[in-house]
């Protein structure tokens, strides 16, 4: 199930970002200070697609947040466009692990809620999110509501929302962590033709090793907390990425690559664990 | 196409009543089932059909044991005798009940419009609700019997007072479910909001208030019995008009039949006014998932 072959979104170029020593600290329930991110430098050209893997809790959530607009730092910089983000970025299409549709909309009206919240007519843009409904082969679903659908078809609903106003950004805070092997596969292909024909810079949030290559343009593991860049690898692959690209040795390199330094990693989480 | 349902499940401390809030997992390809077939299930021909089988039994058994058993009629009337009293009473059991009414839905809606005025702040601000939680508890420790004498001081001897303890008494579920349900909101959805320029007010008509509304019904079901007991309590102490009252003459008479349909005709107000909470729950979450679950 691929929209390769219909007609995609055109969207406008994407936005540089720009991550100068950004770090985060926050309160814990109990009252300590814990540090989540450090020293974080990261450049991001646009249109580029960023994977960030890093093991549970290393922050790579809060970073993206940071970026979007929708979390502070307490050190450094983040910036979009030459611009410091100050304030969420309207600009941008976000998606969470959770699809978060509402379910009292129908699946074109939730998709249509981009224009809603920001106080636009929604009858201009709904030939659009047909036709991005179709791309992922869901133009059947466009009336129907939210809970008559499987995990997979709400999370495919949630991208067209992230996508439906040509955003030159797109954040994705590990959109397909909570689908089996087989949808996450498809959904990652999709998301691959999606974004590839978009132009939007991208920046995606896993713990999934082999959806981060496929994906990637490049990918930055982050250490366990506090987290910091550790590495940062470009990943030379055909493009457009189809699934055969997951069978070709430099694909399975990269993921070998990616593993041992992730696995290192998470081995320091366990330790600390144990610790405390 | 496969997909995990993923769900996460959102406690409902006051939750959607019934035992489907327990969690009924509802499957993808299963449209609609909450909206008509639910309701088709509930007040189908067959389940009306039994409540009345069982409704004619109880009423049979209870004519018999009073007439085979001999128990005074003063003490406890026949079916029958209290079918009588509906019968040369319907006046004044007609005139009572409208009044009751009245009184029902006026402090019902007062409830409903002050409770939500009330909630809405207590939600938004912490500051709000540390200082008015503390107050709303103490009012609510109150008993509103007691505070009846006071209410008749101030307002007299009519409807107001009624309504005011009819009021006082309802108001405390709508205040406490809609806080709770405008504040159990993924705060991920929040962030989601905010990512597409939604303004706190578009936020809160958009998303807030629609997610809460299942916790807000559940207030509404609760406030609404409160409210019938509160007129009803209230024309127990002030005394002239309602069923409250024409129950209190007609026990004070030794009139036990005119009592019993007193008592039944309240029932049914009762039941009337929860039926149509109910509905209304059931038109306008026709498409929320029953247990809360947001996916």
């Amino acid at each position: 199930m691929t929209g390769t072959a219909k007609r995609p979104p055109t969207t406008s170029a994407g936005l540089p970002l720009r991550v100068e020593g950004l770090g985060k600290t926050f309160r814990s329930a109990r009252g300590a200070a814990v540090r989540a991110l450090d020293g974080i430098d990261l450049t991001i050209g646009a249109g580029e697609f960023v994977s960030i893997l890093g093991p549970s809790g290393c922050g790579k959530s809060t970073l993206l947040a940071i970026l979007a607009g929708l979390d502070t730092a307490t050190d450094g910089t983040a910036s979009v466009g030459g611009r410091p983000v100050t304030a969420p970025l309207v600009d941008a299409g976000v998606m969470f692990q959770r699809d978060l549709l509402l379910d009292w909309h129908t699946c074109e009206d939730n998709i249509l809620m981009q224009f809603r919240m920001r106080g636009l007519a929604t009858a201009p843009y709904r030939d659009r999110a047909r036709e991005l409904l179709a791309l992922v082969g869901m133009e059947h679903a466009a009336q129907r509501y939210p809970r008559e659908l499987s995990g997979g078809m709400r999370q495919r609903v949630a991208i067209c929302r992230a996508l439906v106003h040509e955003p030159p950004l797109l954040f994705l805070d590990e959109p397909f962590g909570a689908l089996d092997a087989l949808t996450r596969e498809n959904l990652n292909t999709e998301l691959a033709a999606l974004t590839a024909h978009s132009g939007a810079t991208v920046v995606f949030v896993t713990h999934g090793i082999d959806e981060a290559v496929f994906l990637g343009d490049r990918a930055v593991v982050m250490s366990a907390r506090p987290g910091r860049v550790i590495a940062d690898v470009a990943i030379d692959l055909p493009v457009p990425r189809g699934p055969q690209v997951r069978e070709l040795p430099q694909f399975t390199a990269y993921t070998a690559r990616l593993r041992k330094l992730l696995a290192h990693e998470v081995q320091a989480v366990a330790v600390e664990g144990a610790r405390s | 196409m496969t997909g995990t349902g993923q769900r996460v499940r959102t406690r409902h401390r006051f939750g959607v009543a019934g035992p489907e809030a327990a969690g009924v997992d509802r499957r993808a390809g299963e449209p609609g089932a909450r909206g008509a077939a639910a309701l088709a299930g509930r007040v189908g021909r067959w389940t009306a059909v039994w409540y009345l089988f069982a409704v004619l039994l109880v009423l049979l058994a209870w004519e018999i044991a009073i007439v085979v058993g001999g128990t005074p009629d003063y003490l406890l009337p026949t079916p029958t005798q209290v079918a009588k009293a509906f019968d040369t009473y319907h006046q004044p059991l007609l005139h009572h009940s409208w009044f009751t009414l009245k009184e029902i839905l006026l402090g019902f809606a007062v409830a409903v419009a002050a409770g939500m005025l009330i909630a809405v702040p207590i939600a938004f601000s912490r500051t709000v609700e540390r200082v008015a939680y503390p107050l709303i508890v103490m009012t609510q420790a109150v008993p509103k019997v007691a505070l009846g004498p006071l209410f008749i001081v101030w307002f007299g001897f009519g409807l107001e007072t009624d309504v005011i303890i009819a009021v006082s008494v309802a108001i405390f579920p709508v205040i406490v479910n809609t806080a709770l349900g405008l504040t159990s909101i993924d705060p991920d959805l929040v962030r989601l909001g905010r990512s597409m320029g939604g303004s706190r007010m578009r936020l809160f008509w958009l998303v807030r208030l629609p997610t809460a509304l299942p916790s807000i019904f559940a207030g509404l079901k609760v406030a609404v019995t409160f409210a019938v007991i509160g007129a009803v309590v209230g024309e127990f102490i002030v005394g002239g008009s309602g069923l409250g009252y024409l129950t209190l003459s007609a026990s004070g008479n030794q009139n036990v039949p005119l009592l019993f349909a007193s008592v039944i005709a309240l029932a049914l107000i009762g039941v009337l006014f929860y039926a149509a909470i109910d509905l209304a729950e059931r038109v306008v979450l026709r498409h929320h998932p029953q247990s809360g679950n947001r996916g």
